[in-house]
């Protein structure tokens, strides 16, 4: 059996700030494999028979739910669907009093989505079990940036002195934030494209900030663009949603003016016509539903590599 | 590490091999040589190789990780996570006689994990296994159909080694104490 090149010691994934660029190519290179597996007739290993794996999703998910549930059964996994209505924290039951009887019940594995930054932390620290951040208020959504990579590397085979653009809701976007990590460790060079109001203080985040999407779209090797989250916001940041969209939004237009080969990227659910529009959403440079094929090959290489970890 | 063999000794192994395989008579329109990663996918190109040039004809060739299917996957350990590596089946399976290889045959644990990846591609005619070396200190009741060579008079603490010019370099069968 070969060895790793860097042994992998992680219980929990809580998010990619503390992962060194070795330990992301790791996971990279693992759902690789778990890609093939997904090509077969038969999409099953047993890499997760005997375990049982709880997705708690405490904000509304399509996507990232299914595709959690989908990479546990693929690996043979038991999958408890977890939600808040359904269950007794609407009764009073606090969180972690809820994620240990759950324990209790023998969970090997939690999957956490919460409205809460540091809700998957304080779980890690609470219970046995290994906890993986599906999404923590505006802190971090770590599987969604490692789909990103793995789907921006298998088109172009490095990061390495890519631009990458993210544009939009940089200020609400836990993705934004994991995408940043992400890619600046692997070596691209990330810049950040969004209003003013919707920028927040960047601090010592390797990236460069424009306001203006036209000043660099020419130069992006990648543009990954983001929901305007009206959930979160408290007051209207632009004008209007015609303004944002002929500042900000990815266009025809636009992308007349990008590299023929720019990789279109969005981490869904989309607002078609808002921040892209659907002739380029659907078309010959998006790599959208890439994204959503992969989610799942990586999703499961993160569920095998925490399983995985020492005690 | 100490070297008890050269590149003569790996060649005739890989030779014997492929000349039971021969003798056997089958069509090789069936076969499939499936290499058990790491090693084994080298020991399977030289086996196509050899094969190819006895049979005048091109055997299916190929190659399975076994990661997921080993016994201890489920067990966290001290030791660094495996590197999973890429299987790669371009032949459909289903009716062939498909030749598992590997480098040493020594508790039958991979091989056991082999077979239950492979049936997870089809239903094979029949499966079979050909080693390069056996070692013997079976733990499981599988034996191998085709043998290059025989190292039964091991001790349990010492490691029987492989080396190839493909990866090392230098083809060789070492000896060392785990």
């Amino acid at each position: 059996m070969a060895e790793g090149k860097i042994e992998w010691t992680r219980k929990h994934l809580l998010g990619l700030r503390e992962l060194s660029r070795e330990e992301i190519e790791l996971i990279l290179d693992t759902a690789k494999s778990f890609a093939e597996v997904n090509k077969r007739s038969i999409k099953k290993t047993p890499v997760l028979r005997g375990k049982v794996v709880v997705n708690m999703f405490f904000e509304d998910s399509t996507r990232t739910r299914n595709s959690f549930t989908l990479a546990s059964r693929r690996l043979s996994a038991d999958v408890i669907e977890f939600t808040k209505k359904s269950s007794a924290l609407s009764k009073g039951e606090t969180l972690l009093d809820t994620a240990r009887n759950l324990e209790a019940m023998g969970v090997d594995l939690v999957v956490i989505r919460h409205n809460a930054g540091g809700t998957p932390k304080l779980l890690s620290r609470s219970i046995d079990a290994c906890v993986v951040n599906a999404g923590d208020g505006f802190h971090e959504h770590p599987t969604q940036a490692l789909l990103d990579v793995y789907t921006i590397r298998e088109k172009f085979g490095s990061l390495d002195g890519l631009k990458i653009g993210i544009v939009g809701d940089i200020a609400n976007s836990r993705v934004a934030r994991s995408n940043v990590y992400a890619m600046t460790k692997l070596g691209a060079e990330v810049t950040l494209i969004g209003p003013p109001t919707l920028m927040p203080p960047i601090g010592d985040l390797p990236v460069k900030v424009s306001n203006s999407f036209d000043d660099v779209i020419e130069s992006l090797d990648v543009v990954n663009m983001l929901r305007v989250q009206f959930e979160r916001l408290s007051s209207n940041p632009f004008p209007s949603k015609r303004e944002y969209t002929r500042l900000f939004g990815l266009t025809e237009q636009r992308m007349k003016r990008a590299k023929d080969n720019i990789a279109v990227m969005h981490p869904g659910p989309m607002n078609r016509g808002m921040e892209i529009e659907s002739s380029v959403a659907d078309g010959a440079n998006s790599l959208i539903l890439k994204q959503v094929t992969n989610g799942i090959a990586v999703r499961m290489a993160v569920l095998f590599l925490v399983s995985r970890a020492p005690e | 590490m100490k070297k008890i063999y050269g590149g003569e000794k790996v060649e005739s192994a890989i030779e014997n091999m492929a000349e039971q395989i021969k003798n056997r008579g089958f069509d090789k329109s069936k076969i499939g040589i499936l290499g058990i990663r790491n090693k084994g996918v080298i020991v399977a190109r030289r086996l196509a190789d050899s094969l190819n040039k006895k049979l005048g004809g091109d055997v299916e060739f190929g190659s399975i990780d076994i990661t997921f299917y080993r016994d201890d996957i489920t067990i966290r350990g001290p030791k660094a996570v495996p590197v999973v590596g890429v299987t790669e089946i371009n032949f459909d399976i289903n009716h062939k006689i498909i030749i598992l290889a590997d480098d040493v045959l020594h508790t039958g644990r991979s091989c056991r994990a082999a077979m239950d990846a492979v049936v997870e591609f089809g239903r094979p005619a029949k499966i079979m296994l050909a080693v390069l070396l056996d070692r013997g200190g079976r733990e499981f009741p599988i034996q191998a159909d085709f043998v290059g060579d025989y190292f039964d008079n091991l001790a349990e603490d010492e490691l029987l080694t492989v080396k190839f010019r493909e990866v090392e370099g230098k083809d060789g069968i070492f000896i060392d104490s785990k």
